[in-house]
């Protein structure tokens, strides 16, 4: 399901513009950039949460080169659906 | 820091961000994660613009896997923004690796909390606080080094505060040692500049080697070509009786050969003797001793001498001819076999004339002809 048709679908439930649905999505980006940046995770109850994870550098070899390559530590964003979702998705595959 | 925004507190967030009621927020919110939770649920991934991609993930039942959108990510990994992917010297042992990741522990903590005083110049101290039960204490000190030079006298004013703070707190000072850190920060990069000195060097080592070798090498070759080539000119003093068949009465002085250069008419009592002496008088080239032996070996055969003594392989016909009687087929002498070596002008040897050639290439038929039926 792409961009649009979640706008689609949303705005039409709430009963207003996409225009109006997009600055929300926008909005919400723009708080999670906030508070992820700042290492909180935000909980969404049914859902999941955002969390995001510090990785340590760590020491890969190249494939190509074979020379050892330091990879510096990073902070990415994971997420993890609720027990609800999951239930969700399993019973559906069923 | 590693708090955990609950739906409430979002709805907040997302009201102010947007300019909009709670009501609307919390709305959008609902509607929102209803309708990729169903989307999810029927098996489909979702495309959010700004957020990212939530895929189902094939190989678990029930996890999903979210790839955000790169300007969130970017955002998320602010504080590792600056680094970037280093090759490793192959010289590098995990032991100095090691070694490297243990120095900077100690001052870990001093760090953390300059890191957190520029931000917020007024509450310093209560940053500095929290940072001491937060994770934010493992990051890396290579983060502090890359923010330190960033923060002007703020960061200098936050260290101070810093400091009063760990006094305050009454903890071993040992590890916080200010000169020490300084000396830790200076030392590394020259440690770095080290490190990437030496394959430079390596490389210029090996450039001048190679510029060292390329130039002996064919002043080598030449000198060693040059000598197995004049050899059969320039071939002076045999250390082997010259006709060792004969009796030495027989062999004709050295200072008569240089007579006998002088006038050709020189008359000896040996035939062989004025034989040579009128050979050299003829050839400078064979104006030396006329005839040497040599030894067949296992990589010596009469080609290779052949090239030595006349400087072309083809001749070797008549240092066979010249030896006929104990050598047999010419392709199977025994090693250790002694061969006389006939002088050039016996058989009328001249490697540059293309007449003497063939006619070697002639006699070489003529000696295979018998074996090769």
């Amino acid at each position: 399901m792409d961009n649009k048709t979640i706008v689609g679908t949303i705005a039409k439930k709430m009963g207003r513009e996409s225009r109006d649905i997009n600055a929300l999505i926008e909005g919400l980006a723009q708080v999670l950039k906030e508070r992820c940046g700042e290492l909180d995770s935000v909980a969404i109850p049914g859902f999941g949460t955002f969390e995001p994870v510090k990785e340590d550098e760590k020491i890969v070899p190249d494939l190509v080169t074979h020379k050892r390559i330091m990879m510096p530590p990073a902070i990415t964003l994971n997420f993890k659906p609720s027990t609800l979702l999951r239930k969700r998705i399993n019973e559906n595959d069923r | 820091m590693n708090h955990t925004i609950t739906l409430p507190e979002l709805v907040k967030l997302l009201s102010v961000a947007t300019n909009s009621s709670e009501a609307t927020a919390q709305q959008f919110l609902a509607e929102f994660f209803n309708t990729v939770s169903d989307a999810l649920a029927d098996g489909k991934n979702v495309r959010i613009k700004n957020i990212g991609t939530f895929a189902l993930d094939g190989l678990k039942p029930g996890e999903i896997r979210f790839l955000p959108d790169s300007d969130l990510a970017e955002a998320v990994n602010h504080p590792f923004a600056f680094f970037e992917p280093v090759e490793l010297d192959d010289d590098l042992t995990e032991e100095e690796l090691a070694a490297a990741d243990a120095k900077p522990a100690p001052v870990q903590e001093s760090e953390t909390e300059e890191v957190a005083g520029p931000k917020t110049e007024t509450s310093a101290s209560t940053d500095a606080a929290a940072v001491d039960t937060s994770d934010e204490a493992a990051l890396p000190s290579e983060v502090e080094e890359h923010l330190l030079p960033e923060g002007d006298e703020d960061s200098e004013t936050a260290q101070e505060q810093a400091e009063v703070i760990e006094v305050e707190k009454a903890e071993p000072s040992k590890a916080i040692d200010e000169p020490s850190h300084d000396d830790n920060n200076d030392s590394r990069p020259s440690s770095a500049q080290k490190k990437g000195l030496n394959p430079w060097l390596m490389f210029a080592a090996g450039l001048l080697a190679g510029v060292v070798v390329g130039y002996l090498l064919p002043a080598i070759k030449d000198g060693v070509s040059s000598l197995w080539m004049a050899a059969p000119y320039e071939f002076v003093e045999p250390n082997q009786p010259l006709l060792p068949a004969q009796d030495e009465s027989t062999i004709p002085d050295i200072d008569k050969l240089e007579e006998s250069r002088d006038s050709l008419d020189h008359s000896s009592a040996n035939d062989t003797a004025r034989q040579s002496a009128a050979a050299t008088a003829v050839k400078p080239l064979e104006s030396r001793p006329s005839s040497v032996t040599d030894t067949i070996g296992r990589n010596r055969f009469l080609t290779t001498m052949s090239r030595k003594y006349y400087g072309r392989y083809e001749f070797w016909v008549y240092i066979y001819e010249e030896n006929a009687s104990h050598l047999g087929d010419p392709d199977r002498i025994a090693p250790g076999t002694v061969v006389n070596i006939p002088p050039a002008g016996k058989y009328d040897i001249n490697p540059d004339d293309p007449q003497s050639l063939r006619k070697a290439a002639i006699k070489a038929e003529e000696i295979y002809a018998p074996y090769q039926k």
